[in-house]
């Protein structure tokens, strides 16, 4: 081979090399960056779009849980104390006691407390009353507010006795009432 | 021999002759194999490339087409859980807390007639889990005042009204004022 054609030889190799780098470089690095970022898109947007089948799947499913839950818990709060104000408490177990003859002696609100801690929702308000009434009258007010709300409770209560021949105590019950909160309350 | 040795050194023809029959480097052959390959190379990246966008046009197209119901599932999802924890708060209210209005007419009913009940204590040990404790103070009278006791204990223990509820019940030092016992027993859930 004479020098002639060993240049020739460089040449084409250099020029092929040239033409696959420049073509490379220009146009197919650039058209495969373009598909892995295609790919990782089309990862993120499947996952997605799994994500959303799955959930439109379950929709109608949802929607009837979702029904049969708000007919449910609409159901009991038709039992709970419609109004979350003392006034209002203090309104019920009035009349409750009036029904029975027993007379309020104090009444007080007491600090909320947090019987329901995980709920955003509801609440336990307390009302502490003070009278002195027989016994039977007791268990008779008694019956009536429990009877009167499934949401009504007696938190607590003490009766002392006053002497073996009077037949009134004087006792302090302390009311709980679950109420719905307030958004200015809550 | 020797006119053909001539003719080889001397002759112009023979000299083309020889030239031609030298190999001919191909390179156009060559440089047309690396074009196709580019060729090839850039067809099958296009090729992927137009697949591959066309696929994602249709999978977002799709997904913007779910997106709507999508939300909606994942609101009412939302929507479930807060009502779910709502019916749980709701039926362990229901479930959970004491009633005594029927407690209070088995109490009377289970004290015999020896025994003076002076106090009742009920009282909220536990918040929030709303736990009670009831104390129940009182005298019993006669000199079988103790035996009057246990039994009074005995009938508590015994009573479905209280057990379900009262799992401990347990009594204090009993102590004598006079001729009466004075006794405390302790419920506690």
């Amino acid at each position: 081979m004479n020098r002639e054609k060993i240049q020739q030889i460089l040449i084409l190799v250099i020029g092929c090399a040239g033409i696959v780098y420049g073509s490379y470089a220009l146009i197919i690095k650039s058209k495969f960056k373009k598909i892995k970022e295609i790919s990782t898109k089309s990862k993120t947007v499947s996952t997605d779009l799994g994500k959303a089948k799955k959930e439109v799947k379950s929709l109608t499913k949802i929607k009837a849980k979702v029904k049969n839950l708000d007919a449910e818990v609409t159901r009991h709060e038709r039992e709970l104390i419609s109004e979350d104000s003392f006034e209002f408490f203090l309104g019920i177990i009035k009349k409750l006691a009036d029904s029975e003859n027993i007379a309020l002696q104090k009444s007080t609100l007491l600090d909320s407390v947090n019987t329901l801690p995980a709920n955003e929702v509801y609440a336990e308000r307390w009302v502490s009353v003070e009278t002195s009434a027989p016994y039977h009258a007791i268990g008779k007010l008694i019956a009536k507010l429990e009877n009167y709300s499934p949401f009504i409770r007696i938190v607590e209560l003490n009766i002392v006795s006053s002497g073996s021949t009077i037949k009134t105590h004087n006792v302090i019950i302390t009311v709980g009432f679950l109420v719905k909160k307030n958004k200015r309350n809550a | 021999m020797n006119d053909n040795i001539i003719e080889i050194n001397l002759s112009e023809k023979y000299k083309e002759k020889k030239k031609k029959k030298e190999p001919v480097l191909k390179i156009p052959n060559a440089l047309g194999v690396v074009v196709m390959i580019v060729i090839v190379a850039f067809a099958v990246s296009h090729l992927l490339l137009y697949l591959r966008e066309n696929s994602l046009k249709k999978m977002t197209a799709r997904f913007n087409e779910l997106k709507a119901p999508a939300k909606e599932a994942a609101r009412l999802k939302k929507m479930s859980q807060d009502l779910s924890k709502r019916k749980e708060a709701l039926n362990g209210c229901k479930e959970n807390w004491n009633t005594w209005a029927g407690k209070w007419l088995e109490l009377a009913k289970l004290t015999p007639d020896s025994i003076f009940l002076q106090e009742i204590k009920i009282s909220v040990d536990n918040v929030p889990d709303g736990k009670q404790t009831v104390l129940i103070r009182g005298r019993a009278s006669g000199k079988e005042g103790e035996s009057v006791i246990l039994n009074y204990l005995e009938a508590l223990k015994t009573s479905k009204v209280f057990n379900t509820k009262f799992k401990k019940m347990v009594l204090s030092p009993v102590y004598t004022e006079g001729n009466q016992k004075v006794f405390s027993i302790d419920l506690i859930q």
